[in-house]
């Protein structure tokens, strides 16, 4: 569906895409994560036609986005970070607004806004002002205006950003609901469980670069390093120091190990040495979120520059 | 293009502040103005107060002559009063003083005009008196009335002819002129509207559509443009049904006021594209609607203007769309008449139109 081939771009000296090649297959949610700075947002804006490439090529449905904007366009749905809404008129006034910009017959009108209002779940809010919907509501609607001409590609730039998590909740039934219509997804956000739970293909980007990309399990699969938690206090940290280097973790302290059946009995027999008393001791499986910071020594929740 | 001008038409109409700005506002203004200069009488009156510290026999008749003249608003005084007691407090500004033959006019130094005025008509009273005398003493020694009345007549016969202009009113001039001003103001709308587009990702949302970015903005400008048609409409109906303001020939009039809007919105539009704040926007605004109101004569009449700012209002579209407003409202004057207003205005809107068109892709670049 998407081609990207050899894209780089640069603001001014800063170079912020580094020759980013990948391939996006039709019908598929794919995930694009990284911290604020990492180029999430340029790529995007790249797919989108926003911004050109400095370098290299980018084809949607085999048309090339620097010869065939407009066709592209018609087939593109994208879906800002920022909620921009026409805040003091009702969502029905949006709703028609955006279907005149993407072309939607007159004739049909009325029939694709009770769809979109359906698939994003506000039909009894449509003669609502925007301003009075809650921020998850009022994201849903962001949504739902990129929904009106029934696109093949729709390109979602932090859609869940700073919503509570139950609105979150609504707004990936929404996204599901597309994903399961057969539309191709790009979904970017610096939140791994969303990825986790809504992709079917996830991209590593950091400092414009592509790190990793393949499915969520073969990233798991390829980059796991078993481990064991523990629950120690730092000032007995001192008792371990021949197990190795832990990291700190929500419950206590995390020790990577190849073999972590024999470094818990490591573990307990220090404990009983030490008389150390501990509550908790788990093997654990790192997530997406510790793979991307084991292989960019940076934290996708770290603030930086979009 | 539709989809845009419906929807800031629809936002601007339930946009509660524009309707203080675009109609409240300069509704209040004309009726304060209105209530301030409406009403003055073009007749003025000069005040004068006499005392007199000694009389000879021809005081009573000159006092009895200044009595009958129209424009002298006259007051004798007690002599015991100070003159410059009088003067100092600010009383009056006028005082003769008839000491015998001696006459002094005394005044207030910042009313210089008036002292002129009432001197003239002071010498010449008692010039008068001193003719009539003359010619009583002639006709008494040579015995002829009519000889002595020929001799004694002037050989000019000076008369003063008041043609009233009935239409240029202070009215006539502050309806149109607060109408032409409070135009400008929407420059403010515009800057406000599309950098808040420009901040909420709505221009890059709308980059991802497949319309031209063109609709945008001429979407944008011709709802302006609808809008401000209507603030004139309401403001000239305003000053028709409450002052009785001649609106003159409707299609110039209508014309104009579409010329009028295609200007103030186009300068908006440039505004718009050239500052990234609306601070800066509001500031431009304002020098640009305040000053060139002032400049303009859209406050009082170009003519009391010194002559270096009679000649810098020509480059304002203000000067131009307010003298073709009192040629049709005052003047009874055609489309013929206000061509040359026209053209200029429409030459406004040009230049600043393709200077906007110029910075749209900069406009753009930053919204991406």
């Amino acid at each position: 569906m998407i081609t990207i081939d050899q894209v780089s771009k640069s603001y001014g000296k800063k170079q912020v895409i580094k020759n980013v090649s990948l391939s996006i297959p039709e019908g598929s949610c794919f995930g694009l994560v990284g911290p604020n700075g990492a180029g999430k947002s340029t790529l995007l804006k790249l797919i989108t036609m926003i911004l050109s490439a400095d370098h290299g090529e980018i084809t949607i449905a085999g048309e090339s986005t620097k010869r065939n904007s407009a066709k592209i366009k018609q087939q593109l749905g994208y879906v800002p970070q920022e909620i921009c809404l026409e805040e003091t008129l009702t969502v029905e006034d949006n709703l028609k607004f955006f279907s005149q910009v993407y072309n939607v017959p007159s004739s049909i009108q009325k029939e694709r806004i009770d769809h979109v209002l359906k698939t994003i779940q506000l039909e009894d809010r449509k003669k609502t002002i925007v301003k009075q919907l809650s921020g998850g509501m009022q994201r849903r609607l962001n949504i739902g205006c990129t929904l009106l001409h029934d696109p093949l590609l729709l390109i979602m730039d932090e859609p869940t950003v700073g919503v509570d998590p139950n609105s979150r909740n609504e707004i990936y039934n929404v996204v599901k609901t597309l994903i399961k219509s057969n539309k191709t997804v790009i979904y970017s956000s610096h939140y791994m469980e969303e990825i986790e739970k809504l992709c079917d293909l996830v991209c590593f980007l950091n400092q414009g670069e592509v790190i990793d990309m393949n499915s969520p399990q073969t990233i798991k699969q390829k980059n796991t390093t078993k481990a064991v938690e523990v629950s120690i206090k730092t000032s007995d940290l001192k008792h371990f120091q021949h197990l190795g280097e832990p990291k700190e973790s929500k419950n206590g302290y995390v020790f990577p190990s190849d073999d972590p059946l024999r470094l818990i009995h490591q573990l307990t027999a220090t404990m009983k040495e030490h008389r150390i008393d501990v509550h908790h001791l788990q093997m654990v499986t790192p997530s997406l979120e510790d793979i991307y910071l084991q292989k960019t020594g940076q934290s996708l929740s770290e603030e930086g520059q979009s | 293009m539709n989809a845009h001008f419906s929807l800031e038409l629809k936002k601007m109409l339930r946009d509660k502040g524009l309707v203080f700005w675009t109609l409240l506002l300069p509704i209040f203004f004309i009726v304060i103005f209105a209530s301030i200069f409406g009403n003055q009488s073009n007749t003025t009156s000069l005040s004068l107060h006499v005392v007199v510290t000694d009389s000879t026999m021809l005081t009573d008749p000159f006092i009895e002559q200044l009595q009958h003249i129209d424009t002298i608003d006259f007051e004798q005084i007690d002599s015991t009063h100070s003159t410059n007691e009088l003067l100092e407090s600010g009383d009056i500004s006028t005082l003769l003083e008839i000491n015998g033959e001696q006459l002094t006019l005394h005044y207030d130094g910042t009313q210089e005009d008036t002292a002129g005025a009432l001197y003239g008509i002071i010498d010449n009273v008692s010039q008068q008196l001193h003719l009539q005398a003359s010619q009583q003493n002639v006709s008494n020694a040579v015995g002829e009335d009519v000889f002595a009345e020929e001799w004694f007549t002037a050989p000019f016969q000076l008369e003063a002819v008041t043609i009233e202009d009935q239409s240029v009113d202070a009215i006539t001039h502050i309806v149109p002129g607060y109408a032409v001003m409070f135009t400008f103001f929407i420059c403010i709308s515009m800057v406000s509207s599309l950098l808040k587009d420009l901040r909420q990702g709505m221009i890059s949302r709308l980059a991802t559509s497949p319309k031209h970015p063109l609709h945008y903005l001429l979407g944008k400008w011709f709802a302006f443009i609808v809008v401000v048609m209507l603030q004139i409409v309401i403001l000239l109906g305003f000053g028709w049904l409450v002052y009785d303001v001649q609106i003159g020939h409707l299609m110039a009039i209508f014309t104009l006021s579409l010329f009028l809007s295609m200007t103030a919105t186009a300068i908006g539009l440039l505004i718009s594209m050239a500052v990234r704040s609306e601070n800066s926007g509001i500031a431009i605004t304002q020098v640009l609607a305040l000053g060139g109101a002032i400049v303009s004569g859209l406050w009082m009449p170009i003519e009391f203007m010194p002559n270096f700012v009679q000649q810098a209002s020509v480059f304002f579209p203000q000067y131009w769309a307010h003298q073709a407003y009192l040629e049709v409202m005052a003047s009874s004057g055609t489309l013929v008449n206000i061509l040359p207003s026209l053209v200029i205005l429409l030459v406004f809107t040009i230049i600043c139109l393709a200077i906007a068109l110029f910075l749209y892709p900069r406009f753009l670049r930053d919204a991406a």
